[in-house]
């Protein structure tokens, strides 16, 4: 195709400086409208999302620069030259791709300084979303180019921007019947998360991610033969692509967008550390690997001291939805919503969470609700961790559960309580705790601790 | 200076003449700006004269296979222009200077005669030579990286000419190209022309007799889309003969001459069709 070519227009076009341009605007919204990115697949879908403002612009700027044969009045020329025009618009629709593909590789980097954790799990599905977005930039900039040599005005590109911004802020809008989203939004550049949030947990379905491949291959293909064609009568025929892009890509989407959206299994594993005792976490957690091994360690020595037999490894679940089964009991589980609210946690911290009702999560019928918390129960939880640990209830930071809580003033009182009994009464009616707990019985667990002493 | 030659033009020419064209019509817009003009050019330089609206720069658009016939026949290298949907190998052998020269503003000297040269399809490996020769034969060479767009009137003229003559084609048609150029650069010009006018057939239309009577071989002189004259300029300065002429040499007073006689019978009615 002639490299130089390519590489003067490389230089020469507006490719680096619309891209330039397009990544730093969405850099900055990427920063200015969020806190910190907790996981990558937050960013990932984000960035998705704000192509509602990336990809107007860069269709704007793929018109400005189809304009240039006009505005240049280069058009008379060129008409004499022998090489046909698809061939003499291939280095510089080329040019634009790069430039758009790499807009968008350049917004995610950017923006990747606002992650809280750079090393944080990336998902597989985000390689379809990162991919998918170039590939949608890379169609409007095709279709810009296309749009600017069919309506070679110097207002074609700022009203594309304006137009496009618009259209797309509106359009979902009259598409949406009823309050389910429709799968057919996946016509749309951008994409929305997940309505129930938890975007790091989900991807999209390979159905959603290749029904949209198409789709927006086929935009794509369309803008550049437009560009490319030179009768009106072949004008036609770059329609095609379009056509039966979604003659194929619509029945193939997904009947609502909530079906699209599917659980990422790997992001729940757990990975381990490689030496014993042995400490794991979610994979999405699994940057915080090493700042809650010492702990967990800490943790499992704290029991074996204190209350044998102790279990030998430590789950750190920190996912919303984590597996609900009783753990077995050579297992401490912890369920920390930590990371997601930017709260740093000591080593101290942790310890103390992990553990909290001696190690074993805690029993769902046994908590109450979120509205009505049985702070009873929440709190003999609370006095075994401080019982354990030998010293008096820990500010834990950021917890429902815990001393800062309502529960807190009860737990005090009863640690006062247990302390009182003698030291094998002691270990006998944590050990009794525990073992409720393991099972989730019914039963009044601050009554089982303090019983008669109070 | 060594010239590449390409095995097309090696081939033994079939055809008499470089351009020929038989009772061409041309419109321009709705006007028939060329209408029914015979005319036959070889190599040489063809210095193409006439008042505004004759016809020139619609002859020369022809020519270049910007605009199509309308009647008439138009050869150009031994292939006839008219209805042809293929013209790409003729145009491999064009260069075109337009009137109005187009050129994109951020692309330096070399970066556009490059440009220009692989839209004529040269082979990449004659490129770089071609496009700095090219340069080079127009004055150009101490600005051949600055952008065109940081180039003066004259530099803009002389970059237009060096794209047309980077494919050293067979036809090189130059419409108005001493538009802007300081006296000094026009001698330059006219020196590259007579040059060029060796082994190519170099049809330049402006409205300087002075320049056709320094550099061509040959004037040919249009009105109303027809020719009037066509002769070497010793035979244009003749034609004025004792009855002056407007104009402050003997060709312009032949130019102006010529027309005057060319008016006068084309509107009496005996000659008047």
């Amino acid at each position: 195709m002639g490299a130089r070519i390519l590489r003067i227009e490389l230089r020469r076009s507006v490719a680096l400086g619309a891209a330039a341009l397009i990544a730093a605007v969405g850099v900055f919204v990427l920063f200015a409208s969020n806190p910190p990115y907790g996981f990558w697949m937050e960013l990932v879908i984000f960035q998705r999302d704000i192509l509602q403002l990336t990809w107007p612009l860069a269709l704007a700027a793929g018109a400005w620069q189809g304009i240039r044969e006009r505005r240049s009045r280069i058009e008379e020329l060129l008409a004499t030259t022998p090489r046909p025009r698809w061939q003499r618009v291939l280095p510089i629709a080329t040019a634009m791709a790069i430039a758009a593909v790499a807009a968008y590789l350049v917004m995610l980097a950017g923006a990747a300084a606002h992650l809280r954790h750079l090393d944080g799990y990336f998902s597989l599905g985000a390689i379809p979303l990162i991919a998918l977005g170039a590939l949608a930039m890379v169609g409007a900039i095709w279709l810009g180019l296309a749009i600017g040599r069919l309506l070679p005005s110097p207002l074609t590109a700022p009203m594309l921007a304006v137009i496009g911004f618009f259209s797309l802020a509106v359009s979902p809008m009259i598409v949406a019947q009823d309050s389910r989203d429709p799968g057919t939004f996946l016509l749309f550049p951008y994409l929305q998360g997940p309505r129930d949030g938890g975007f790091a947990l989900q991807m999209l379905s390979a159905r959603a991610n290749l029904s949209q491949a198409l789709w927006f291959a086929a935009v794509a293909a369309t803008g550049l033969a437009l560009f490319a064609t030179s009768r009106p009568s072949t004008r036609v025929a770059a329609v095609l692509p379009l056509l039966l892009g979604a003659a194929v890509a619509v029945p193939a989407m997904p009947s609502t967008l909530s079906v699209a959206w599917i659980q990422d299994r790997r992001a729940t594993e757990v990975v381990c550390t490689d030496d014993e005792p042995e400490v794991c976490i979610t994979r999405l957690h699994s940057h915080a690997l090493d700042q809650v091994r010492g702990p967990a360690r800490q943790a499992l020595a704290v029991l074996a001291a204190k209350l044998p037999p102790a279990p030998t490894r430590v789950v750190v679940q920190t996912a919303d939805k984590g597996p609900e089964d009783p753990q077995p009991r050579d297992t401490l589980a912890v369920r920390i919503s930590f990371f997601e609210d930017g709260v740093e946690y000591t080593s101290e911290d942790l310890l103390f969470l992990m553990l909290i009702g001696a190690g074993v999560p805690p029993c769902a019928n046994l908590m109450g609700t979120r509205e009505k918390p049985e702070t009873e129960y929440l709190a003999a939880r609370l006095v075994v961790a401080a019982w354990l640990l030998d010293r008096d209830l820990a500010a834990a930071q950021g917890r429902d559960e815990g001393p800062e809580g309502p529960e807190g003033p009860l737990a005090r009182e009863a640690l006062t309580a247990v302390r009182g009994l003698a030291a094998d009464e002691q270990r006998a009616r944590v050990t009794a705790f525990r073992d409720a707990e393991r099972t989730c019985a019914e039963g009044d667990r601050l009554d089982m601790l303090t019983g008669a002493a109070r | 200076m060594v010239r590449a030659v390409s095995a097309a033009e090696t081939a033994a020419t079939t055809y008499a003449s470089a351009i020929h064209a038989e009772g061409l019509r041309v419109r321009a817009g709705r006007r028939m700006a060329v209408d029914g003009l015979d005319l036959s050019m070889d190599t040489g330089v063809h210095g193409l004269l006439g008042p505004n609206g004759a016809g020139k720069t619609t002859l020369v658009r022809s020519i270049a296979t910007v605009l199509r016939p309308a009647g008439g026949t138009l050869t150009v290298l031994g292939e006839k222009v008219n209805g042809r949907i293929d013209l790409r190998g003729l145009r491999r052998q064009i260069g075109y200077l337009p009137q109005e020269f187009g050129f994109y503003r951020r692309f330096t000297v070399r970066e556009f005669i490059e440009y220009i040269s692989w839209l004529k399809e040269m082979p990449a490996a004659e490129t770089p030579g071609a496009v700095q020769r090219a340069i080079e034969r127009v004055g150009l060479a101490d600005r051949a990286d600055h952008r065109m767009k940081t180039l003066s009137g004259g530099m803009v003229r002389r970059a237009g000419i060096a794209q047309a003559i980077v494919n050293d084609p067979r036809i090189l048609l130059l419409d108005e190209p001493t538009a802007g150029l300081d006296p000094d650069q026009r001698m330059q010009f006219r020196a590259l022309l007579r040059q060029l006018g060796t082994d190519t057939c170099v049809l330049v239309s402006t409205h300087l007799v002075e320049d056709v009577a320094a550099a061509c071989t040959d004037v040919v002189l249009i009105d109303n889309g027809r020719l009037v004259f066509q002769g070497v300029p010793a035979d244009l300065a003749a034609a004025a003969g004792e009855d002056a002429g407007a104009g402050d040499s003997a060709a312009e007073r032949g130019y102006s001459a010529i027309l005057r006689r060319h008016r006068e019978t084309a509107s009496s009615p005996e000659t008047a069709s």
